[in-house]
């Protein structure tokens, strides 16, 4: 049988899915403590155009059915990020290699919300930081946003670490730099 | 200086992740949209228990005909008794472009579940000749079982498409008139990723739908969808309103195309019918996936990361393929061979390549063969 994480057994076998209620309270079981991680996180790694719902959708379903791999209940967390950022880097990946690769959608989160007053700073950020590649974005969500570690990132995006240190620095590089032009 | 960048950037990532998710589903709405897709759709009868209620009635059957027959009872007619039919063949079909200075062709393969190829057509003129720096943007389009193929072909900025009847090949394609498109609007792949809008499906009775969008000032765009007879090219549009989402599925009897509500909502919501209408789903009526993402036992066809498996309906699942990264997966319409498309990475999470595997499943299956080309659909052969 499998591991418990509360009511929850880890064991797709052990998975009662007969009742129509039985599959909803398992789920808000499984995924009530991380939900809301898990959409910020989706959120942050889409370009407009790509609903950050429709990546944490994808990963709830990858998630529920292989859940009797996760060994380690306690690290439930960082299994659900590892899911969460590469569905969403999988949902941004462009399908076509054309020259002029930005496609309108991408186009239209540059432009300022006229309902809102901005300042020109946080303008600037959001234009730079939707300007990143969806890995630039995912490694600077999982490390400046929820904190994992260079190494952590590295895994949970299934890069390497020099790698993951450059798209950091990348990611830094561009945002600090609309921070240095708007100061 | 740079910490304090860093703070900002901070700062910024974290009111960016609630401005972005203001609007989000709730976890309850979320899973009342998930759940659906994780209940089985059928109560299946244990199947030891359904072959010994099989074995009884047919021994009981061969009891009492044996019984009947030998006491005179019933007199056996005479038949002239036929050849069984051989049930149907399926080939993978390919697109791969030829390029050869100013003149292209789409060279049209077929490959059997145990990866052998044979050519069936070269298409003149066929697709787009796009340099997209290290070599030419791959071809795309859909075949029908019956062995019709779909394909656009023009100027990038105004595709047009065309019914090529690969049976006769020095038939004039068939334009579909009424609406063109760039090639921007068309996906690598024919239709079979959930993550993507489809470009071209066929359905039941030769029918073929055929996405496509206009442009809005406001950087927005409008959705129809094109119904296409693909015997004659007469075409239908339908516009689809931005709340729903072209599911690549058509109605059982072929009348529409089934309308879902998001990228990963295959759910339908809605149809979009051969008349230019849209009206309710019938939730009862059946359906035709244009890609077999199920067999005939009722299992599905699951693409993971790492894997394409068959998901039975007790909950349990049965690896297929071991790949990386799979895109898509689509079963012949005979259960007997798999295609599917995976991609290759440098570790680092870039995709260097992507892969298109062929190969039998089932007893004896296993082996996977690599396809150039784009896979277009599976067309009905004779052994």
């Amino acid at each position: 049988m499998g591991e418990k994480i509360g009511s929850m057994r880890l064991d797709a076998t052990d998975a009662t899915l007969s009742g129509a209620g039985a599959v909803e309270e398992q789920l808000a079981t499984f995924f009530d403590d991380h939900y809301d991680r898990m959409v910020r996180l989706a959120a942050l790694v889409c370009r407009r155009g790509v609903p950050a719902e429709d990546a944490v959708q994808a990963a709830m379903e990858q998630a529920w059915k292989r859940r009797a791999s996760l060994r380690e209940p306690h690290r439930l967390r960082w299994w659900l990020d590892r899911i969460v950022v590469r569905e969403a880097i999988r949902m941004n990946r462009p399908w076509w290699r054309l020259h002029d690769s930005r496609s309108i959608d991408e186009s239209a989160n540059l432009l300022p919300d006229p309902s809102r007053e901005m300042a020109p700073e946080r303008l600037a950020l959001r234009a730079a930081f939707a300007s990143l590649s969806a890995q630039q974005r995912a490694a600077a969500a999982l490390h400046l946003h929820l904190g994992y570690s260079v190494d952590e990132t590295a895994r949970l995006m299934g890069a390497g670490v020099e790698t993951t240190r450059s798209r950091l620095r990348l990611a830094r590089q561009r945002l600090r730099t609309e921070l240095a032009e708007a100061e | 200086m740079n910490l304090d960048h860093d703070d900002r950037i901070r700062a910024f990532l974290a009111d960016e992740a609630v401005r972005l998710t203001s609007a989000a589903p709730s976890l309850d709405q979320a899973i009342g949209r998930l759940a659906p897709r994780l209940r089985p759709r059928s109560r299946a009868q244990p199947r030891g228990m359904t072959l010994l209620l099989a074995a009884s009635l047919l021994l009981a059957a061969a009891v009492g005909a044996t019984l009947a027959v030998g006491s005179g009872l019933v007199r056996l007619p005479i038949v002239n008794v036929l050849p069984p039919t051989e049930a149907p063949a399926y080939e993978a079909v390919f697109l791969r472009l030829e390029v050869d200075g100013g003149d292209r062709a789409v060279i049209v393969i077929g490959v059997n579940g145990e990866g052998n190829e044979r050519e069936i057509s070269r298409i003149p003129g066929g697709w787009v000749s796009l340099d997209i720096g290290d070599g030419f943007l791959a071809p795309m389009g859909a075949v029908s079982t019956s062995g019709l193929l779909a394909m656009a072909s023009g100027e990038t900025r105004a595709l047009q498409w065309r019914i090529h009847d690969l049976h006769d090949p020095d038939a004039t394609p068939r334009l579909v008139a009424g609406f063109e498109q760039d090639v921007e609007q068309l996906q690598s792949t024919a239709y079979f990723a959930t993550d993507m809008r489809p470009s071209v499906f066929w359905g039941p009775f030769d029918r073929v739908a055929i996405p496509w969008y206009t442009r809005r000032p406001d950087t927005l765009v409008d959705f129809s969808v094109a119904l296409v007879d693909g015997r004659t090219g007469s075409a239908t549009s339908v516009a689809i309103p931005s709340a729903l989402w072209i599911l690549p599925r058509w109605a059982g009897d072929g009348s529409a195309v089934l309308l879902g509500s998001g990228i990963s909502d295959q759910t339908p919501r809605a149809i979009a019918r051969f008349d230019g209408t849209l009206a309710e789903v019938d939730e009862d009526a059946a359906s035709v996936p244009a890609c077999g993402g199920r067999d005939r036992s009722g299992a599905e066809l699951v693409a993971m990361w790492d894997e394409v498996a068959r998901g039975d309906v007790d909950g349990t699942s049965q690896p297929l393929a071991a790949a990386e990264d799979v895109t898509f997966a689509c079963l012949a319409p005979d259960d007997r061979t798999l295609v599917f498309n995976t991609a290759t990475g440098d570790g680092s999470g870039l995709v260097t390549a992507w892969r298109t595997l062929v190969g039998s499943i089932g007893p004896g299956g296993g082996d996977w063969t690599e396809v150039e080309g784009t896979f277009a659909g599976w067309m009905e052969v004779t052994r």
